[in-house]
């Protein structure tokens, strides 16, 4: 563990005398100064990550030496009935979520941008940065107790309203389970993504406005033809940030669902997890997380290409 | 001018939509409150309003139990905090300010790690936390969570840097300062306001993830405070003043952390973050 790292360090420095300039201690520094993170990210995430990938090609099951199996894993995986239900399960989550939290909180920013008082801009932004800091764990399960059969918040607002006849038991059967926990949260304006969108708007220079408006933009026409292409650096990383938290749920399948009923809230974490932790297959559960790296590969490339296509904000 | 002066003299239709999207924002948090205070009876008998007589005897009931997860999570959190402002204030500050060979490729190697799923590595983590016999212990549990928090706070801390001006280090380089004493004068304290907001995002993390602790904490007593609440909940199911006093009592600490801390989180995000 302690050599590898060592040598590795040994083989940069040599890039620098490569060339033949003295090795001072300027030129030095950086490579000094990155060691510890990434001899701890060496050991912690590089590592686990390469053999997470060579894992995926053996039947290991976390005690017997691992056998070479092939594709075998992801063969049988792509005949699992759960893992295909797992992955339609995510991607409706991770459109919808993620849609809705986008535009929740680009709305809500922009109507805190308004404002145009300082002051004010920041007594909202606290107001709504309040539900964050409750331990998620506890925010799904007062949410869970919204959807609750009996006594639930949901379902006893509908009795009062006198719509008795539509409760449902939302998180415990199939037609209803997956949404009730994407409305998680609603109404979604209370996220990272906001924070984000309201500082980034707060930053932009306020000769753009004033040029808008003497060009005659109306407020829509500024948002949608001004703001939204200017934080399209924002916007794509909070969409990226986004997308990547719900190809990886599991929190809410850990607190209130594990996944059912049926497979109605399967997600592949949650089937690496129980693969993993409850059955000890370690070399087929690797294989589904390879799986959500390919999906998270694949999305995060082709979004940062669309975003630097014609950018008209940044110089590459 | 007072507030209540300001909000009445600025937008107030869009003030009154903003109102009514954190009144529908807060309402479950509210609801957690009020029934803290209940017990069986009045939780049913009065479900949308609060209750006289109020029980405070639901918390002196759960606070052992939940001060104990409190506890662990302030000793997990607390190094971890440490670990990451140190390690991204070092490798962001390097990144923003040092031109070497490799500095790109570095930076992308680093955020690449940003795109792998946690739960990919979680395994050969497990596997190599059980080898180091290194399960439910303190550091088994700071050091992974101080390497799943400091890619992006290198990433927070790099552009946050980067927007500093360039000649208070050149100037303090050219006073004679060495690159410690740049790190050391110039970079801290300048990062204090950056610093705070990747403290925040930490303090958030590991105040939040279950996975990990699930995964490698066996002694249930052992665990923090978001894990812990779940084998919380299992016991008081029924109960539903305890429980939700319980729910109360786990997200207290964080809101007076961020009530001391909010100004600096939201300056330091100033400027936005982007791609």
């Amino acid at each position: 563990m302690e050599t590898q790292p060592r040598s590795m360090i040994g083989s940069r420095q040599n890039v620098g005398g490569a060339k033949s300039v003295p090795i001072t201690w300027v030129r030095l520094a950086p490579y000094v100064f990155l060691i510890p993170a990434f001899l701890l990210l060496l050991a912690l995430r590089y590592i686990p990550a390469v053999s997470a990938i060579l894992y995926s090609f053996t039947d290991w099951n976390g005690m017997r030496a691992p056998n070479y199996v092939g594709l075998q894993n992801y063969t049988e995986l792509f005949k699992d009935r759960l893992f295909i239900a797992s992955l339609s399960n995510i991607a409706f989550y991770t459109v919808s979520h993620t849609a809705l939290v986008v535009v929740m909180a680009f709305f809500a920013a922009e109507l805190v941008f308004s404002l145009r008082n300082r002051m004010l801009q920041t007594l909202w932004q606290i107001i709504f940065v309040i539900p964050l800091v409750v331990p998620q764990t506890v925010t799904f399960l007062v949410w869970g107790f919204v959807f609750n059969t009996q006594s639930g918040l949901l379902n006893t607002l509908l009795v009062s309203l006198g719509l008795g006849n539509l409760q449902q038991p939302w998180l415990g059967q199939s037609n209803t389970a997956l949404l009730s926990i994407i409305f998680i949260g609603f109404p979604f304006v209370s996220s990272f993504a906001f924070l984000v969108y309201i500082s980034s708007l707060q930053s932009l220079p306020s000769e753009i406005f004033d040029a808008a408006k003497i060009d005659g933009c109306n407020t829509l026409q500024r948002i949608f033809l001004v703001d939204v292409p200017l934080l399209r650096g924002a916007l794509v990383l909070t969409v990226i940030l986004l997308v990547l938290e719900g190809i990886q749920l599991l929190t809410p399948q850990l607190v209130l669902t594990g996944g059912g009923p049926g497979t109605s809230t399967e997600s592949p974490a949650n089937l690496l997890y129980r693969s993993a932790f409850k059955y000890g297959e370690f070399g087929y559960a690797t294989a589904i997380g390879v799986i959500m790296l390919l999906i998270g590969l694949v999305f995060s490339y082709f979004s940062i290409r669309l975003r630097y296509q014609g950018a008209v904000d940044v110089n590459i | 001018m007072s507030i209540y002066r300001q909000i009445q003299r600025h937008g107030f239709p869009q003030q009154s939509v903003l109102l009514f999207l954190a009144l529908l924002t807060l309402y479950p948090f509210y609801f957690m409150l009020m029934t803290s205070l209940k017990d069986n009876e009045q939780f049913f008998k009065q479900f949308w309003s609060p209750a006289a007589p109020f029980h405070f005897e639901n918390y002196t009931r759960v606070f052992p139990r939940v001060a104990g997860f409190i506890g662990n999570s302030i000793l997990y959190s607390a190094p971890t905090l440490l670990l990451v402002c140190a390690l991204a204030l070092l490798t962001g500050y390097t990144f923003a300010r040092y031109r070497f060979k490799g500095r790109e490729i570095l930076f992308l190697a680093m955020l690449a790690l940003m795109m792998l799923p946690g739960v990919l590595t979680l395994i050969p983590l497990f596997a190599q936390m059980r080898d180091w016999a290194w399960l439910g212990s303190f550091q088994g549990v700071v050091l992974p969570w101080t390497s799943f928090q400091i890619v992006f706070a290198t990433f927070v801390m790099r552009v946050y840097f980067e927007k500093l001006p360039k000649e208070v280090f050149e100037a303090a380089r050219l006073d004679g300062a060495g690159e410690f004493g740049l790190l050391w004068r110039i970079a801290v304290p300048l990062a204090l306001p950056g610093l705070g907001t990747i403290a925040i995002l930490n303090v958030l993390f590991t105040w939040n993830d279950i996975i990990w602790p699930l995964v490698s904490v066996f002694d249930r007593d052992a665990l923090p405070v978001a894990a812990g609440m779940l084998s919380f909940r299992s016991d008081y199911r029924t109960e539903f003043g305890p429980l939700f006093a319980g729910y109360t009592l786990a997200s207290i600490p964080l809101i007076i952390v961020f009530a001391f801390t909010i100004r600096r989180f939201i300056r330091g995000l100033e400027g936005g973050l982007s791609l």
